[in-house]
């Protein structure tokens, strides 16, 4: 046990700091006077050198546009999360006005910013049918006994009939706010089973109030003045966060797969096997992949093998994206010509802004991280051989085996993942950096946050301006962690 | 009988499944390697395809480009590792076996630096540097990647230390060892596959790191081997050859260090040493 030292003792015993002094004082100079600087400059208008004038505010109502209408909001958010997990009538209260006002409010203020563009309410049938299927999932999610589930399939149905409405020729954060405002009015006119212990309908609840909170962020994101550029990058962040979602999974399905193998041999030698494509620098793996998106580069040569770039191809011409095939050529073209035109195709994928993100997605397929799979092993070893074969008695599919012995087990490892890449992608400009330089990709499509400040920073001299979009990031870090604080509980 | 059958299936694909997914993994280092000994007519002729003549004078003509970069990039990060870790040992070992005065004070400002992103960090990080004079010196990335790389550590190790069995400390007081001599004689020496999972960790991250050098470095000589790299990448766009060997030097590190600590290594990571 550590050893107890009181004040009194601290006159013999003070050589001990020293052992933290270094360190501390490290920290101080390296870390804590920058942060400080950084929140000291954002006040100013300053070149990095010489030049410094005061300007208040200035710098965040460049990035952010109207503070008032942030402070506001983010008073809001405070609350909701203060209150979000406490069971009190005051706090039920506060999750209604969040989940329920917020959308409203925001449908209320886009309509006077911008009126619906030409709705075909025939178009309606879709999405009310899509609501009906929402009532009767949440009806069901209520007897499912999992108090994850409810809220992950609310979510994914939410995007899918708020991606459906957008498509319907509604503004997206109009439609989506409409989206959030009938699912809170559905999930706080049912009511909770009082026969089961649990109460699904909570967890939905709290997760629709802060989807209300997220619907008004994002509006106060595009119509509250800010850099344009800023809001664009969120929204690339955006996608890369959902797609570095996905490629969690390869990862757990590897470990798990590997972690199954009959043979305790061939178990050991595959986690040889994947240390070794870790000796290849993430430098070099990135330059690697550079290389296979260039347009005479295997990317290219294993679309046109596999056919699957016939497949983009016709895709791209029946459904007139204009991506691949100009729109002017592909009015004069037959199928065959386009087949054609796909067998010899080389698109530059980095080079092109309609393919750099999707280049972007695809990169470093098949998404295997040689550590993720190391620790999720790590996770899974003390799984019993007898555990699987009790499970095979019960006749549990091998899908089902791995949702009730190995996920429990490696839950903790998934969500510490899940959350260093939410921030890690956040964060993320170095690779752009490195492939692009400081333009941000073709036509700055690739602009990211990081990027913005690397650019007002260190090219064009606003390094002041550069302190508060860095200060604007540091704090959205700082309410996700809070959030994943919590509400996802990691249980040991 | 049927069921044997299924059972053997289920294995061959599991066996499938990996081998596709190793294959996909080890297919940049195969291309990088093949095309590393490729001229230009070759590489037009079959570029993903072992070709002979092996040309291996691509890796002379590489390393003499590389050179003063890997040299420049071993020292850096050696230099940091080392360091990071005497101060981290001392630092969890303060804090896993004294509750001294402010001791809570000083772990939460430890603790909050987790939350800190670097990137907001990083223009007042470049005018610090700049007024300490430290621009284009290995001091600035040393003294940079010390201070971030510590933090995390201190987390990892202060649990570590604190699983070590009091007797062992008891017996060192009662002969008279310091605190200090407890350190490097208890400690250091216990935690050998936890250091190595860390310092590898931390290895692997200096030695990609962009942006700072990239901010920070003036003269080309100075230049650390991310920046090197993404710069000869910029330059010798038709030579393939010669870059893809500049990749298979920069690697090479790498495998060295590997084929040293690999068991350490597994064998941390089965630990849980970075298991949060």
């Amino acid at each position: 046990m550590a050893k107890d030292i009181s004040l009194k003792q601290v006159v013999t015993y003070w050589p001990l700091y020293l052992f933290v002094l270094p360190s501390a004082l490290l920290v101080a100079t390296f870390s804590y006077f920058p942060a400080g600087s950084a929140i000291y400059h954002s006040a100013f208008r300053w070149n990095g050198n010489s030049i410094k004038i005061f300007i208040g505010s200035a710098n965040f109502q460049k990035s952010l546009g109207t503070p008032s209408y942030w402070i506001a909001t983010l008073i809001v958010t405070m609350i909701m999360i203060y209150h979000s997990q406490k069971g009190n009538t005051f706090s039920s209260v506060m999750k209604m006005v969040c989940g329920l006002g917020m959308p409203l409010l925001n449908l209320i203020i886009l309509l006077r910013i911008r009126p619906i563009e030409s709705l075909n309410y025939m178009d309606a049938v879709v999405p009310a049918i899509v609501w009906v299927g929402v009532w009767l999932l949440i009806r069901w999610l209520m007897d499912v006994d999992s108090e994850v589930r409810g809220p992950v399939t609310l979510a994914l149905f939410l995007l899918g009939s708020g991606s459906v409405l957008g498509h319907m020729g509604l503004h997206p954060n109009f439609a989506w706010s409409l989206d959030v405002l009938i699912a809170g009015i559905m999930l706080w006119t049912l009511r909770d089973k009082p026969e089961k212990r649990v109460y699904k309908l909570e967890g939905m609840r709290i997760f629709q109030s802060l989807a209300g909170v997220g619907i008004f962020v994002w509006s106060l994101a595009l119509h509250a003045g800010g850099e344009v550029a800023l809001w664009s990058g969120f929204s690339v962040i955006m996608v890369l966060v959902l797609a570095n979602l996905v490629k969690m999974l390869p990862s757990i399905t590897t470990a798990v797969v590997v972690n199954r193998l009959k043979s305790e041999k061939a178990n050991y030698w595959y986690r040889v096997l994947f240390v070794v494509p870790m000796i290849i620098p993430g430098m070099v793996y990135l330059l690697l992949w550079k290389f296979f998106f260039e347009s005479g580069g295997l990317f290219n040569l294993v679309l046109r093998k596999t056919g699957i770039m016939h497949v983009i191809y016709l895709i791209d011409f029946w459904g007139e994206k204009g991506v691949f095939i100009g729109l002017k050529e592909a009015s004069t073209m037959t199928v065959s010509q386009v087949m054609e035109a796909a067998s010899v195709a080389a698109p530059a994928w980095l080079g092109s802004p309609d393919l750099v993100l999707p280049a972007f997605i695809i990169w470093g397929f098949p998404w295997v991280g040689v550590v993720g799979v190391l620790i999720y092993l790590a996770g899974l070893q003390s799984i019993d051989q007898a555990i699987y074969e009790a499970a095979d008695l019960d006749g549990v599919g091998a899908f089902g085996k791995f949702l009730n012995i190995e996920l429990p087990l490696i839950l903790t490892q998934v969500r510490i993942n899940l959350v260093l890449m939410i921030i890690g992608t956040l964060q993320m400009y170095g690779m752009i950096l490195i492939l692009f330089g400081d333009s941000g990709g073709p036509n700055g499509k690739m602009m990211v946050p990081g990027l913005l400040m690397f650019r007002s920073a260190f090219v064009e001299g606003y390094a002041g301006y550069a302190c508060s979009i860095g200060l604007v990031l540091f704090f959205l870090i700082l309410v996700l962690t809070e959030i994943n604080n919590r509400f996802v509980r990691v249980e040991k | 009988m049927s069921m044997r059958r299924k059972e053997i299936l289920a294995e061959v694909w599991k066996h499938l499944f990996i081998v596709f997914i190793l294959a996909m993994a080890f297919l940049p280092l195969y291309i990088m390697i093949i095309i590393s000994g490729k001229d230009g007519a070759q590489f037009v002729a079959h570029p993903f395809r072992l070709t002979f003549p092996f040309h291996w004078e691509n890796y002379a003509h590489a390393w003499g480009m590389m050179r003063a970069y890997v040299f420049n990039t071993v020292f850096v990060c050696v230099t940091s590792v080392v360091l990071t870790f005497v101060l981290s040992l001392n630092a969890a070992f303060f804090f896993a076996r004294y509750r001294m005065p402010g001791h809570k004070f000083l772990w939460y400002f430890f603790l909050v630096l987790m939350l800190m992103p670097g990137v907001a960090n990083l223009v007042p990080l470049f005018m610090l540097l700049k007024s300490l004079s430290l621009l284009n010196t290995f001091y600035a990335l040393m003294v940079v990647y010390v201070t971030g790389g510590q933090v995390v550590q201190i987390f990892i190790l202060r649990n570590f230390i604190e699983d070590i069995p009091q007797d062992l400390f008891d017996a060192a007081e009662v002969d008279g060892a310091t605190p200090i001599k407890q350190v490097y004689h208890i400690v250091l020496p216990m935690s050998g596959s936890v250091l190595s999972t860390l310092g590898i960790l931390q290895f692997i991250g200096l030695w990609n790191d962009y942006i700072l050098p990239l901010i920070v470095m003036r003269d080309d000589s100075m230049l650390t081997l991310a920046v090197g790299l993404v710069r000869m990448d910029g330059e010798y766009v038709k030579d393939w050859g010669a870059l893809m060997s500049g990749f298979t030097i920069a690697s090479i590190p790498m495998v060295l260090i590997f084929l040293f600590t690999m068991r350490l290594f597994v064998k941390g990571l089965a630990a849980g040493a970075v298991k949060g």
